[in-house]
């Protein structure tokens, strides 16, 4: 038997390692990763809850299913602009990109 | 201390290792395969949660897709890690060091600050020590998901296809290249 708080904090912080990352790092790549720990850390709080205070309901599943199809699109456009822009300045820097600046 | 606290621990631990190597592995394909590794902790905690299906989905969805799609966008890119350019004189790199601390100040300040809210909103809840009752015989079945998801959740499924629908047909778009146009 896990206490809740654990799960809670667990995901807390995995959430706060993605918030760093994808605060801090330049590389667009790298970037997109820290926003798929987020997005894990949310599904891990969705699960967490429905367990413990909800349990036997599927509705917790099926955000978590929902999160993860929003990550899947998420990650597919990222990747197809980060292509695009390697393309276009061999160069993923996010500080370096400024089409579309004015 | 029982065997699943014990496996809760162990699995949140490489969880969290992985994560942190996601963002300070200088390889960036190794930062990729750290983040494979990240998710997997994290199906093993959907299964510490009695939650089978997702667990089956994470590791199918994450690990097999999300996973191999970023490391080929690696590869295609081929570009690798931000280029650092050459070496600059001393005083220069003094200051660069001081606006990189200050460049990674803040968003620690941001990232800390949320995690130890969130855990203090926790602690003051009394959810903390909520242990978890078993969960009825025929609780949370792959079955209950499902009928869930095509009557209540109808309208939000069709959405969903749509969403992907349009990230499918945008990430071509996007990634065609110019002259194909």
């Amino acid at each position: 038997m896990i206490p809740l708080g654990y799960i809670l904090g667990f995901s807390a912080l995995l959430f706060g390692l993605g918030l760093y990352g994808a605060l801090t790092r330049r590389n667009a790549i790298r970037m997109v990763m820290s926003i798929e720990l987020m997005l894990n850390a949310v599904n891990v709080n969705f699960l967490a809850f429905s367990r413990y205070l909800n349990p036997g309901d599927p509705r917790g599943s099926i955000w978590a299913i929902f999160v993860m199809t929003v990550a899947a699109a998420e990650v597919a456009l990222g990747l197809a602009i980060i292509l695009m822009l390697s393309r276009r300045q061999d160069d993923i820097d996010v500080d370096k990109v400024h089409s579309l600046q004015g | 201390m029982n065997t699943t606290l014990l496996a809760f621990f162990i699995v949140a631990f490489i969880s969290l290792v992985a994560a942190w190597r996601v963002i300070t592995d200088p390889s960036i394909l190794h930062a990729g395969l750290w983040m494979g590794l990240s998710f997997v902790g994290v199906a093993g905690i959907f299964l510490l949660l009695e939650a089978e299906f997702l667990a089956g989905v994470q590791v199918l969805v994450y690990v097999g897709a999300i996973t191999t799609i970023i490391l080929f966008g690696i590869m295609l890119s081929d570009v690798g890690e931000v280029r650092v350019g050459p070496e600059p004189p001393g005083w220069v790199q003094a200051g660069a060091a001081w606006h990189r601390g200050l460049r990674h100040a803040f968003p620690l300040l941001v990232a800390a600050g949320f995690a130890g809210t969130m855990l203090g909103l926790y602690t003051q809840s009394g959810w903390g020590q909520l242990r978890e009752r078993p969960l009825e015989l025929a609780g949370l079945s792959v079955g209950g998901i499902g009928r869930e998801l095509f009557s209540t959740f109808a309208l939000p499924f069709e959405i969903a296809s749509l969403v992907l629908l349009a990230a499918l047909l945008g990430a071509i778009v996007l990634a065609m290249r110019e002259e194909e146009r």
